[in-house]
């Protein structure tokens, strides 16, 4: 090639502009970056010791509190932390376990014990509870729980022990990427629309119409057929679903208080054309800018 | 070589976007490298579905490169594609090097599956995976000791020859596929055809490890440009 191309030149403005407003102050590493760190500096997640030399080993922005410094990457699969609550479905039925898909990268374990069935005071599980247990909770099956513990090898252990976890009945399950989704104290959110909501720390939200009147085992509605959900209480459903959606798309915070703004701000448009991308633009326009007005971006 | 973001299909029936990313992946990416063309996707660590295949310290790596019928120029037929002496070699060579480079010891247990379809193969395909492979890598976050930067050079006319196409890899060429640490001379892997002398394999390799660093700051760029656009997703409005 000539000499008066530059291929560092071509690196510099293969970046887009517009995207150097946020990252001007933030330091911005890929993998195998030698990181120059101070002797009595903490490593932390993403840096790696190569020879006596630091070196990144994820791509994302450098962070350093006190002396740990560690490298925040985007994206990844989900990694379970003791207490977080997620939403997962049923991938085997065991001799005393449901084996989970909770979009991690070990499947985690529901045992038998760590079950309670709603309503039914605990006592101690024999054979025949074993034996029906199993058909309980079929493959396939919506599971909501807390974590109860990890094991080494990245297996997690859930729990039930409480009436607010336990079987999912009729409603809408909506994926979105784990990060969006805050760790909070509130997990479950009820709406005064009628709607509940479980934001699953693994990225599974879970949209159902909240009923306590016809609950048998499940929670909200029961998942038998026979049971009809009220059409306009279905609507909203499906809409604040959508309004997950339109937060997920623009990769903004997903809780309780950003769900219920995107739903106010979508009322004015149709049901069938709340998926349109203008109509997905202008809700998280307006979403945006209440977020920028209640502070939440000055942290 | 640049990311193809001018794509008007919204949907390929691979799954694909228009922007190349598919949705349901950890990370992928797509990838030009003159007219070569491959998209890769990366499924992140996850459970291992074939037990007998899963390892007690470290991750597995299931790496699929399939060539679709209309790649080269002869239509090849649909159900050799993935089992062809050509992409079993490409994917061997791909897991020799993934295997070293990706901090396995952090996913026990674990599978990670890394899918490359060929679009258009016009020669240096085994390079063109190889470095599309490790940005959509980076894109999943899947730690990495350092940067596979792979580059395709020959031997042709008594002068070394870079990144060859598929007209120059049809003649009796030695080509010599090199993949370096981070753009430097410390070279991981070598993968070779043909025959050649001896000072002429060492001009190669010193030629290439040269060379590769040119290589590493399209890659270094490219997984910039996708964590800035993390960054800024935000501030796009």
């Amino acid at each position: 090639m000539n000499n008066t191309f530059s291929l560092g030149d071509y690196a510099k403005t293969n970046i887009r502009e517009g995207i150097r407003q946020r990252s001007d102050d933030l330091i911005v590493v890929i993998p195998g970056q030698k990181l120059n760190l101070d002797n009595d500096d903490i490593r932390g997640s993403g840096i790696i010791d190569v020879n006596g030399t630091s070196v990144s080993t994820v791509c994302g922005v450098l962070t350093k509190v006190n002396k740990l410094i560690k490298v925040n990457p985007y994206g990844g699969v989900y990694n379970g932390e003791v207490g977080d609550v997620v939403v997962g479905r049923v991938v085997e039925v065991q001799q005393r376990r449901w084996k989970l898909d909770i979009s991690s990268r070990q499947e985690a374990l529901l045992n038998f014990t760590n079950f309670q069935l709603p309503g039914i005071k605990n006592q101690r599980r024999n054979l025949n509870d074993e034996l029906a247990l199993q058909s309980l909770l079929v493959r396939g099956d919506l599971i909501s729980g807390e974590i109860h513990s990890i094991y080494q090898d990245g297996t997690i252990l859930l729990q039930t022990r409480s009436s607010k976890y336990g079987k999912l009945g009729k409603g809408i399950l909506v994926k979105v990427p784990f990060y969006l989704v805050t760790r909070s104290k509130t997990h479950l959110f009820k709406h005064e629309k009628g709607v509940s909501f479980v934001f699953g720390c693994n990225g599974n939200i879970w949209v159902y119409p909240y009923d306590p009147k016809n609950s048998d085992l499940a929670i909200g509605w029961s998942s038998d057929p026979h049971n009809n959900v009220p059409r306009d209480l279905m609507l909203d459903t499906i809409r604040f679903a959508n309004c997950v959606k339109i937060l997920a798309t623009y990769h903004l915070d997903i809780n309780d208080w950003t769900v219920s703004k995107a739903y106010e701000f979508s009322q004015g448009y149709d049901l069938k054309d709340i998926s349109l991308p203008p109509v997905i633009h202008n809700v998280a326009v307006k979403v945006l800018d209440e977020m920028k007005k209640n502070g939440m971006f000055n942290k | 070589m640049e990311i193809d973001l001018n794509r008007r299909k919204v949907l390929t029936n691979l799954g694909y976007r228009s922007d190349g990313i598919q949705r349901q992946a950890q990370g992928s990416v797509s990838w030009k490298q003159g007219l070569t063309e491959l998209r890769c996707s990366v499924f992140g660590p996850g459970p291992c579905r074939n037990k007998s295949r899963m390892r007690r310290e470290e991750v597995y790596l299931n790496i699929v490169v399939n060539q679709l019928p209309f790649a080269t120029r002869d239509r090849k037929r649909n159900e050799n594609t993935k089992r062809d002496r050509q992409q079993k070699s490409i994917s061997r060579y791909l897991e020799s090097v993934f295997r070293k480079c990706v901090v396995t010891e952090l996913y026990s247990k674990s599978q990670i599956d890394i899918y490359i379809d060929i679009l258009l193969n016009d020669g240096s395909a085994m390079a063109a995976c190889m470095n599309a492979a490790s940005v959509a890598l980076a894109t999943a976050s899947i730690p990495m000791r350092y940067v596979p930067t792979t580059v395709t050079v020959g031997y042709c006319d008594s002068d070394y020859v870079l990144d060859l196409n598929a007209d120059e890899e049809t003649k009796n060429v030695c080509r010599l596929t090199i993949t370096t640490k981070n753009g430097t001379d410390n070279i991981v892997a070598v993968d070779m055809q043909k025959k050649c002398e001896t000072n002429v394999f060492d001009q190669m390799c010193k030629f290439a490890s040269k060379e590769s660093s040119q290589i590493h700051t399209i890659l270094s760029a490219t997984m910039l440009h996708y964590a800035e656009t993390c960054i800024g997703l935000e501030s796009r409005f």
